[in-house]
């Protein structure tokens, strides 16, 4: 019995490709749930989908100048991802413009940038949105090492300015009467953001980066009554949902990406009819 | 340099000097000016519309004036980090994922510092503050799970954590019942008159403003009348801060003021 669950769980393991995968599911399952409580928080989650089109045109043009290189293009689409995210930051300064909207009017002038400078060069046959849409599967090397270090940096800097992240999100006007650099903060945590979701949706593909960017942190949202413990159990029900998924794809052959962000929504869907919350809320 | 500053307390808490404040073309605040002696406790009176809201964020920093002067202990306004001030409650999230304890500490970010944690002074001085306003029990519920008048208490924990030398709370009364509105004003008192704290509280409410404030102001977009319930609650005064939404009438053993409001407690739509 035990030998035969042994194997089981072993058996995708003898596939480097699977290994490399899981591995990869499981570093941005972490780091975009943990981000994800700050983009739900926020009410953000237009930004995740967003930001994968408006990265376009760092993509092209990195493509004419480096190829299809790992490295280059990520530079390429985490600039393009930068300018998107400080012309969010720029336009919503004043308040007179919610932050959906700036999204919404960069998200599009970007990614139209990005589509005129493809069709602007001539000999264009390659399809950039391979590059767009990554895949789960074919995670190599490099990838992982990108992502564990974008994620250190990313989980270092949610627990060195935790207080300030948390008064910055839950009360802009404590912050700036405590002379907390709000805007500082503010750019620094959309800045975040920007860089999980780039690193993200080029390994894994933007579907699966929406997913665990959202869905996991909803779930957490409505389980928990503080942030550390929101964070700790978004962070877990990616990393189940990642190996769930993979070894539901590779045992009834389903697509890898579609089988994690099925067990997302799985989760999701259990937590919301048992969640206390809900429960209390019957009962007013 | 000291990350803040001290007070100086033989100049006025607070000062402002024919301050105006306009979004696009709509005037909102006009031409204010008046000053606040250490320790005074005042309640801002007028409509909806008058600009009361759009006072205390100018008052705290978070506006700025398009012409005018804000003196804070002589100091321009974000200058010193002892002014709380208390949003009004349909302006905090109260789904968020924060208890009672995370709230109140808040109110400590500024003291501690970057990179630092909270040391076992910062949490005491949070579980003093939440002695004072008598919510030690709930420490650790969710902000969602409170009543109206508990939350307003944690509001004003957060302040006292923040060691407020000036304290602007929004319209905390409103949607209180009466005897939530009572702990709050007794909470207001004892730190007007044990800490020292100057304290502008917003209202509509007339009534309980003259009961429990010493002073007060009507406003309308300008300073109408600032001084003692008493002195200035009169006929002129009341029509020129509550113009067409009040109906005066004035009887042999006082004033009775009719408040024309579309609403019960006078938040929202106009």
């Amino acid at each position: 019995m035990i030998n035969r669950l042994i194997a089981v769980l072993a058996g995708p393991l003898g596939y480097p490709f699977m290994v490399r995968s899981l591995i990869g599911s499981i570093i941005v399952g972490i780091i975009c749930s943990v981000v994800g409580t700050y983009v739900v928080l926020k009410g953000l989650a237009f930004l995740g989908d967003a930001l994968a089109h408006a990265v376009l045109p760092g993509l092209a043009i990195a493509y004419f100048i480096g190829g299809t290189a790992t490295l280059p293009l990520f530079w390429g689409s985490l600039t393009a991802g930068l300018v998107t995210a400080t012309g969010i930051g720029l336009i919503t300064k004043g308040g007179q413009l919610k932050e959906d909207t700036a999204i919404g009017i960069i998200f599009a002038g970007m990614f139209a940038l990005g589509i005129a400078i493809i069709s602007s060069v001539r000999n264009y046959s390659i399809d950039l949105t391979h590059f767009l849409f990554g895949d789960i599967l074919g995670v190599s090397r490099q990838d992982i090492v990108l992502a564990v270090i974008i994620g250190l940096v990313v989980l270092l800097m949610i627990i060195l300015f935790y207080k300030e992240f948390l008064v910055t999100v839950f009360d802009p006007v404590l912050a700036k009467t405590l002379r907390i650099p709000l805007r500082f903060f503010q750019f620094m945590l959309l800045f975040m953001i920007t860089l999980v979701i780039v690193v993200s949706f080029q390994i894994v593909g933007v579907a699966l980066m929406v997913a665990m960017l959202i869905t996991p942190a909803a779930s957490a949202y409505l389980l928990t009554n503080r942030l550390p413990s929101m964070m700790i159990l978004s962070a877990g029900f990616g990393v189940v949902s990642s190996i769930t998924g993979l070894y539901f794809s590779y045992y009834f052959n389903i697509a890898s990406g579609a089988a994690i962000v099925l067990t997302c929504t799985v989760i999701f869907i259990a937590v919301f009819i048992f969640s206390p919350r809900k429960r209390v809320f019957i009962k007013l | 340099m000291k990350h803040y500053l001290e007070h100086d307390t033989s100049k006025p808490v607070l000062e402002l000097k024919g301050v105006t404040v306009k979004f696009g073309t709509e005037t909102i605040l006009d031409n204010i000016s008046f000053s606040v002696k250490h320790g005074e406790r005042i309640a801002v009176v007028g409509p909806n519309g008058a600009g009361k809201s759009t006072l205390f964020k100018t008052i705290a920093g978070t506006i700025r004036p398009g012409s005018g002067n804000i003196y804070i202990y002589g100091d321009k306004p974000l200058a010193h980090i002892c002014i709380a001030y208390v949003p009004q409650s349909s302006m905090i999230d109260w789904d968020f994922p924060v208890t009672v304890y995370d709230v109140v500490m808040m109110g400590r970010t500024g003291r501690i510092g970057l990179f630092k944690r909270p040391s076992r002074q910062d949490r005491e001085v949070v579980f003093y503050a939440l002695g004072v306003v008598k919510m030690t029990e709930f420490a650790d519920r969710q902000i969602g799970m409170l009543s109206g008048g508990q939350r307003q208490r944690v509001f004003l924990a957060r302040a006292i954590a923040q060691d407020a030398g000036l304290l602007l709370m929004d319209e905390p009364l409103a949607g209180l019942d009466a005897a939530s509105q009572q702990d709050i004003y007794r909470i207001i008192e004892y730190l007007s008159e044990e800490k020292d704290v100057t304290i502008l509280v917003s209202t509509h409410n007339l009534n309980a403003a003259g009961k429990n404030f010493p002073k007060i102001m009507l406003l309308n977009k300008k300073v109408i009348v600032i001084g003692p319930g008493k002195e200035i609650i009169n006929t002129k005064n009341l029509l020129s801060t509550f113009g067409g939404q009040l109906a005066v009438i004035e009887s042999g053993n006082g004033i009775v003021a009719v408040n024309d409001t579309c609403c019960s407690h006078g938040e929202g739509v106009k």
